[in-house]
């Protein structure tokens, strides 16, 4: 069964990308837009992995990611925050409130295809 | 050889030679006789040898007790009494002698005995009428010590050779919790008797200080100077003020040090603009990455999709560039609140917000702050503000009117929880609180709540918790890391007095010359050291596993100039060590082995006498690790076990329990390396004018003399 991702970002023009890499990599995936939309789809599909923005409207990743991390329902789901927000400040307050990782804007679409995979627990293509 | 045992040795000669005396009376005797007569004689006492012998055996006896009963019943008792009658004068007024001895002789300690109670008595009566009528000056002691320890900037005075006279509590972390950070590291300790020119750059600090030399022998009224300095990850700033007596005399400085590494906080503003402005680029960036990388691993993909993607990168391009052209500096307008950040503990910020909240409001908050000790660096006045303005609209707009904060800690961050029964918030009504400008009376620019956060790095949020109709806000806060405090295994071993960062009876001394054998005793600087180790034995594989030092400079024991320093020894540590010294394996795992703390030692104890109580063990250890650590100690050392037995030979115990005892000197943490190294320096200070009134007053002549001591063959 294929796993599932959960995708939640406001920015249309990095979700096109995301969107491509997690489906050619064989992942199931679910789009969110907001905070709010993001913990619904956390309950009703129950993702394997958030893919989650953290300057979101409203409810921010940081938020959310704290609001599912204190319910034991999600300990299993991985949550990577990604963000234009690259001090360590910044990453040490995701890693805090729960992401198992953290990755800053710019980044690599082979490294981040593979930090999913690693979370995932999926083997990962050397090439 | 000990006394007692002399005197031991002198009564079996004294036996002996009454016996030999007999002998040979009664060999010339004989031999003064004729042939015939001794026949004779041998004759008539031989039938009767036993009469003679018998009595003469029993008179033996008798002589012998009789000269041993007079040696342990008046000679030792006295001899004794002597060296602790000197005690009592000298070192110990409180203590009082133990009746030993033939009754005369307990009759005179127990005159002895009240004599001293009635001294002690008038002495405690004089010192009283002394403490009163120091009271004044005490006072205003204290209030000149606070200020000085309280203020922010470092404060170091030295006199005309750089030997440092005072320093206060800020310029004390500014280099010796620095120092003791890196191994490698050139930094020195601060301390009384110190040089500065070990703290600060020579070159920079010599040519400063000519500078004010010159302009004072020009007669300028402007004795000041400014320069900065790198100290290790420190940048600081340092004032030098020229003092003068009132001669107009130059004959020191003050040094008045700031931290700006710690205090750029007023580059806050231009700190966020430079973060703003990466931020706003990153979002185009990591989209033209990720769309060119996905075109590069996926170059097989459909016309449309390929359009897509060409057209997200050139959007993005035109984002970018647009970026540009923009204005980032609006934000400089709040360059206000980034300015004195304080450094201040969650636990007295909540308390003063509740404080706030109950004066501005009526309000009340209970609060909950689960035993966390973090500290924050926040502007609290502006912090305060935002959160009161929250509480007020919660109690105006939704009727909440019982509230609670707990705190809770999170790794590096505080976690501060505003509750309220009833009225849930709605995301559109707290989104537009974070944004609107808080109610002022200062003409400063307005500012939001969320502004505040952004300086403060800090983040808010809310949840209304339907099940347990519970309303929370969330702050959450970046926690700082407060500067360390020396390491004090058993606080209680620090002195009660007020820590001594002061000593103006060095501004006249020179720095101390390296040649110290003819100084004074009573005016080295010393360390005076202990160690715990494995086992006893040295030379068989036994570790040291904690250094405790303190200095004792001009007479004084310096409380806050202390080493104390666990190490891993990289072995296991025998059952039978750990009952003494009461430290586990688990306590070392983590600490630095002896080739790191060897050298930072080295560094404290550097041109101060060692000393040490039985040093030869302590010493046999430093030795052996000259090899793989590179560090020889060199410098001059005294044992305490060798002066007490010099000061009082006749004593059957030099152990430190029993001089400690001897001397009134309160043991605390027994067998930790500080607390023993303490008591060591206590009897040293006390041992000085002992040693002095038995003619050893240099440490030339202590060093020499000890070497006489029975205690002395002792090697490991």
């Amino acid at each position: 069964m294929k796993k599932k991702v959960l995708i939640v970002e406001d920015d249309p023009v990095i979700v096109v990308s995301l969107e491509f890499l997690m489906t050619q990599n064989g992942f199931d995936v679910l789009l969110a837009k907001n905070g709010e939309e993001a913990l619904e789809f956390a309950n009703s599909a129950n993702p394997d992995l958030i893919l989650m923005d953290v300057m979101l409207p409203n409810k921010s990743g940081l938020e959310v990611c704290q609001e599912l991390k204190t319910q034991p329902k999600y300990a299993n789901t991985k949550i990577i925050l990604v963000s234009a927000k690259g001090r360590g400040i910044d990453i040490d307050k995701g890693l805090a409130l729960g992401a198992d990782t953290y990755v800053t804007k710019p980044f690599s679409t082979r490294e981040l295809v593979r930090k999913v995979r690693e979370l995932l627990g999926e083997q990962i293509d050397a090439s | 050889m000990h006394r007692r045992k002399k005197l031991l040795l002198l009564w079996f000669f004294f036996t002996l030679l009454i016996a030999i005396s007999g002998v040979s009376t009664l060999f010339l005797f004989f031999h003064q006789l004729s042939p015939d007569n001794q026949k004779t004689f041998i004759h008539i006492v031989y039938p009767f040898r036993f009469y003679f012998i018998l009595p003469s055996l029993i008179f033996f006896i008798g002589i012998s007790y009789a000269t041993k009963w007079v040696v342990d019943s008046f000679l030792i008792p006295l001899a004794q009494l002597d060296e602790e009658l000197r005690l009592l004068i000298d070192a110990n007024p409180s203590g009082r002698i133990a009746p030993k001895g033939h009754p005369l002789v307990q009759s005179l300690i127990h005159s002895i005995n009240y004599g001293a109670e009635k001294t002690e008595t008038l002495l405690n009566q004089v010192n009283q009428q002394i403490e009163f009528a120091k009271s004044d000056l005490e006072k205003e002691n204290s209030v000149l010590a606070i200020l000085i320890e309280e203020i922010k900037e470092g404060v170091i005075v030295c006199n005309r050779e750089g030997s440092i006279l005072l320093y206060n509590k800020k310029a004390h972390s500014l280099f010796s919790d620095h120092a003791q950070e890196t191994s490698t590291s050139k930094s020195a300790y601060i301390g009384i008797g110190r040089s500065i020119f070990q703290l600060i750059e020579s070159s920079l600090l010599e040519d400063t200080i000519e500078e004010l030399n010159e302009r004072h022998r020009n007669k300028e009224s402007n004795l000041t100077q400014h320069f900065t300095n790198r100290s290790g990850n420190l940048l600081l700033d340092i004032e030098v003020i020229g003092l003068l007596d009132r001669k107009e005399t130059l004959n020191g400085f003050i040094f008045v040090i700031q931290d700006l590494t710690a205090n750029m906080s007023y580059l806050k503003p231009f700190e966020n603009i430079l973060h703003d402005f990466k931020e706003k680029i990153r979002s185009p960036l990591a989209n033209i990455r990720s769309t060119i990388e996905t075109l590069i691993d996926y170059p097989v993909v459909s016309q449309e999709q390929r359009t897509t993607f060409l057209d997200i990168i050139q959007q993005q391009s035109v984002e970018l560039s647009s970026l540009l052209d923009s204005s980032l500096f609006s934000s400089l307008e709040h360059c206000h609140i980034a300015s004195f950040l304080e450094q201040i503990s969650l636990s007295d910020w909540l308390h003063s917000l509740q404080r706030k909240v109950k004066t501005e409001t009526g309000l009340s908050i209970e609060l909950s702050l689960n035993g966390c000790d973090g500290w924050v660096n926040i502007k609290r006045y502006f912090m305060s503000q935002a959160l009161l303005h929250i509480i007020a609209r919660l109690n105006t707009e939704l009727a909440a009117n019982s509230f609670r904060i707990e705190l809770r800690e999170k790794g590096k961050f505080a976690l501060v929880e505003l509750n309220w029964n009833g009225k849930g918030l709605e995301p559109e009504s707290f989104q537009e609180w974070i944004v609107e400008p808080l109610p002022r009376d200062s003409e400063d620019a307005p500012i939001s709540l969320s502004e505040i956060l952004r300086y403060h790095d800090a983040e808010i949020w809310f949840q209304n918790d339907l099940s347990t109709k519970k309303n929370y806000l969330r702050l959450f806060l970046p926690k700082i890391e407060m500067e360390k405090t020396p390491d004090i295994v058993d606080k209680s071993v620090v002195l009660k007095e007020r820590p001594l960062f002061y000593d103006f009876n060095l501004f006249d001394k020179a720095i101390q010359h390296p040649e110290l054998n003819d100084i004074r005793l009573s005016e080295i600087s010393y360390t005076v050291f202990d160690t715990e180790t494995t086992g006893l034995n040295p030379s068989a594989g036994d570790e040291i596993i904690s250094i405790g030092a303190v200095r004792i400079v001009n007479g004084r024991m310096l409380p806050n100039e202390m080493f104390e320093q666990l190490i891993n020894p990289k072995r296991t540590i025998p059952q039978a060590s750990i009952k003494i010294h009461g430290i586990h394996p688990e306590q070392l795992i983590d600490q630095p082995t002896i080739e790191t703390v060897l050298p930072q030692f080295a560094q404290f104890v550097d041109k101060t006498v060692l000393v040490a109580h039985n040093a030869a063990f302590d010493m046999k250890f430093l030795q052996l690790k000259e090899r793989d650590t590179g560090v020889a100690f060199k410098n001059s050392v005294l044992d305490t076990l060798m002066l007490s037995a010099l000061a009082h030979p006749y004593q059957d115990s030099h152990s430190l329990d029993e001089i400690a005892h001897r001397f009134n000197i309160e043991i605390r943490g027994r067998h930790t390396a500080l607390g023993d190294a303490m008591v060591t320096g206590e009897l040293l200070l006390k041992l000085i004018p002992l040693l002095a009134e038995k003619g050893i007053v240099t440490l030339k002549q202590a060093i020499q003399t000890s070497k006489k001591t029975y205690y002395a063959r002792l090697h490991y």
